[in-house]
């Protein structure tokens, strides 16, 4: 008996078949080359460079790196940074969770809450900080009247040194404080609702059922929120370039807003590429420090 | 060890009456089985007692003393859920020394008791285990371990082998009872299966669209049902029911079911005294169905064979009288086959009359 001939072209075709995946992750190899490998060589290449806007670089090695180390305003901009990362994060994590603990007690009207909430996420930052800069003006902004009519004196928020670093703090916990409500919101009614009766029936106080059973339960999902707002957070550039440029002097000035400055404002290519590299390393640390502790939390 | 009492309980759950005017006690020590179809309001009753739902209307009494607004925790009764309701992120030490580390047991205690409770329900290899990674009988023993540790006044277990194959179910069936009876904990068991609760309790409390119908020794359910869900609920296969008219032909008092009459003179005065009209159903279980080719004495009508079903150590023969399709089970080797013609009778003895219109057993 014959043996059925194999149809011709069949081999061409089955290699098709095994390699076209290939070409489907091109485009994504093409967006990760361009807007992250290249920029990250070429920031690379210009911080080992003393290179100016108009000039062509002259390669001094690590001196950029030692300047900034000695850099007072980069110092000062660190700790602006993370101060503003804590205290932001921390506000936002814990009144947006305390928030959606409450949501899940109430049994009505939960529904407004959650599209009011998702209100201040669709604004661009810009748009929001334009709108708190009119909210916060000492004289014709609401906030400020409406606090001199009940006795307070009438003070410029963004630009007083007491006060600007909390305005800004004031500005990303409104944007940001419900995206945290909504996302733990939904953690929380996703949770099953058998070991809740169990422990009831075993014996559990409201508080220990908190502490044994929802706050584990929560807890990947509440660390994930934390890793999000944690790695925005640090790129936060611009609430404060809109509402207070960094000022009054460097008080509210970030590590973004000093990359920008010293590369389009000074034109330092090579200054603000090491800035650059320096805070990416920072923040690539810390969230794989993060990331590691997750994995352990998630590992149930 | 306790007595429990349910007065008068009613849950509403918007319009839908789950539980409906409810009166029970469940005796100390006792193992109380609550049976019924699904949506019947068992374990919304289990749940009353629990303390995890508030009845509409009515009082729970533990030992006397009213309990019905008081939280579980306040109850001292230990729960297990019919999907187990492990803590999923405890490993299974921490799910069975949980009751104990919320009640500030010493550590070596909390130690002690959970490997004694482990050993007795042969689950010590598992103490390091999540949850997840148990099958569900031994998931189903966590449970029992973790109810069981801190010696609770009463248990009340939720389906807890419905998730069991049943093999497993069949062998935990009589480990629980063994169980329940060495630790001689006051039970109530909410089950569907009526098989389940035949086997394991001490009475039955059988309940239909939220009301109990009837509550009674497994024995006195089976024998003695009192109207016709009991009847048909009860037994495997269930009871065969004949609809039949009452009619008097000179001193006899005849079942008239179309294809055969039954003479029931012997219940005539029972029947004439209960019965609403003369509508009645015959009830009859498939072991006291008596078949023969033969016509014999006490043979009253003839049937066609419609199917066989041989399980090896009884036979269950269907057999079609005129529309009626009835079981018999007989314990002996069956030489009949499909189509056959045969003569049916009953055990007069064993018989049960109910009231069409009523639905309640006159005999």
């Amino acid at each position: 008996m014959e043996t059925p001939q194999k149809p011709k072209g069949r081999k061409k075709v089955r290699w098709i078949e095994k390699n076209i995946k290939f070409l489907f992750v091109v485009p994504a190899i093409i967006y990760l080359l361009a807007l992250l490998l290249f920029p990250a060589v070429f920031n690379l290449y210009a911080s080992l460079h003393d290179w100016w806007i108009g000039r062509s670089p002259k390669f001094i090695g690590a001196e950029n790196f030692i300047e900034l180390f000695h850099d007072n305003r980069f110092i000062n901009d660190v700790i602006v940074t993370f101060k503003f990362v804590i205290i932001a994060v921390t506000i936002e994590v814990g009144l947006g969770f305390l928030l959606a603990l409450a949501a899940t007690k109430i049994t009505k009207g939960v529904q407004i809450f959650r599209v009011l909430f998702i209100f201040p996420i669709m604004v661009a930052p810009i748009a929001a900080g334009y709108m708190w800069r009119m909210l916060l003006h000492a004289d014709y902004g609401v906030i400020p009247n409406l606090l001199a009519r009940l006795g307070f004196p009438r003070v410029e928020v963004l630009s007083n040194p007491k006060l600007a670093f909390w305005g800004i703090i004031l500005i990303d916990v409104w944007q940001w404080m419900p995206f945290v409500f909504l996302v733990t919101y939904a953690g929380l009614t996703a949770l099953p609702k058998e070991p809740y009766e169990a422990a009831l029936v075993d014996g559990a106080s409201s508080w220990q059922i908190f502490r044994h059973i929802t706050l584990p339960l929560i807890s990947p999902i509440l660390l994930t929120v934390t890793l999000l707002r944690f790695v925005e957070a640090f790129k936060v550039f611009d609430i404060i370039y809109i509402t207070t440029g960094g000022g009054p002097g460097i008080m509210t000035e970030s590590l973004s807003l000093y990359v920008y400055i010293q590369g389009l404002k000074f034109f330092n290519l090579g200054y603000a590429g090491c800035i650059a590299w320096v805070f990416f390393l920072i923040v690539m640390v810390l969230t794989t420090l993060y990331i590691l502790r997750l994995r352990k939390e998630m590992k149930l | 060890m306790v007595k429990i009492h349910l007065e008068h309980v009613t849950k509403l759950f918007g319009k839908v009456v789950a539980v409906d005017d409810v009166t029970l006690t469940i005796n100390e020590k006792e193992f109380m089985v609550l049976l019924g179809p699904s949506g019947c309001g068992k374990t919304t009753t289990l749940r009353i007692i629990a303390g995890l739902e508030e009845p509409t209307e009515g009082e729970v009494y533990i030992d006397d003393e009213p309990v019905t607004y008081l939280p579980p925790k306040d109850r001292d009764i230990a729960m297990v859920f019919q999907n187990y309701a492990l803590y999923p992120h405890m490993k299974v030490y921490d799910n069975i020394a949980f009751p104990l580390r919320l009640r500030k047991y010493p550590k070596e205690e909390i130690d002690k008791m959970v490997k004694e409770v482990a050993e007795m329900l042969r689950i010590e290899e598992l103490l390091d285990r999540m949850p997840k990674q148990l099958s569900g009988g031994e998931q189903q023993r966590v449970a029992l371990a973790r109810a069981l540790i801190r010696r609770p006044k009463a248990f009340l277990l939720d389906e807890p082998l419905s998730n069991l194959d049943a093999k497993l179910r069949v062998m935990m069936r009589a480990e629980l009872k063994r169980l329940q009876k060495e630790l001689g904990v006051t039970t109530v068991y909410v089950t569907h299966d009526q098989a389940e609760a035949m086997t394991m309790a001490d009475r039955i409390a059988i309940m239909k669209d939220g009301k109990i119908q009837q509550v009674g020794s497994p024995a006195d359910v089976f024998n003695k049902p009192v109207n016709l869900f009991v009847a048909g609920f009860i037994g495997s296969p269930p009871m065969n029911f004949i609809e039949c008219t009452a009619t008097e032909k000179g001193d006899q008092f005849l079942l008239d079911a179309g294809e055969f009459q039954l003479d029931v003179t012997c219940f005539k005065d029972i029947i004439k005294k209960n019965a609403t009209s003369s509508e009645l159903v015959l009830g009859i279980r498939p072991d006291n169905v008596m078949v023969d080719r033969e016509r014999k004495e006490g043979l009253v009508a003839k049937a066609t064979v419609y199917v066989i079903e041989p399980l090896g150590s009884e036979t269950i023969i269907d057999l079609a009288i005129g529309d009626n399709i009835i079981k018999a089970r007989t314990l002996e080797v069956v030489d009949l086959k499909m189509g056959d013609e045969v003569w049916v009778g009953f055990d007069m003895e064993r018989l049960h009359i109910f009231d069409k219109k009523t639905e309640k057993a006159i005999i």
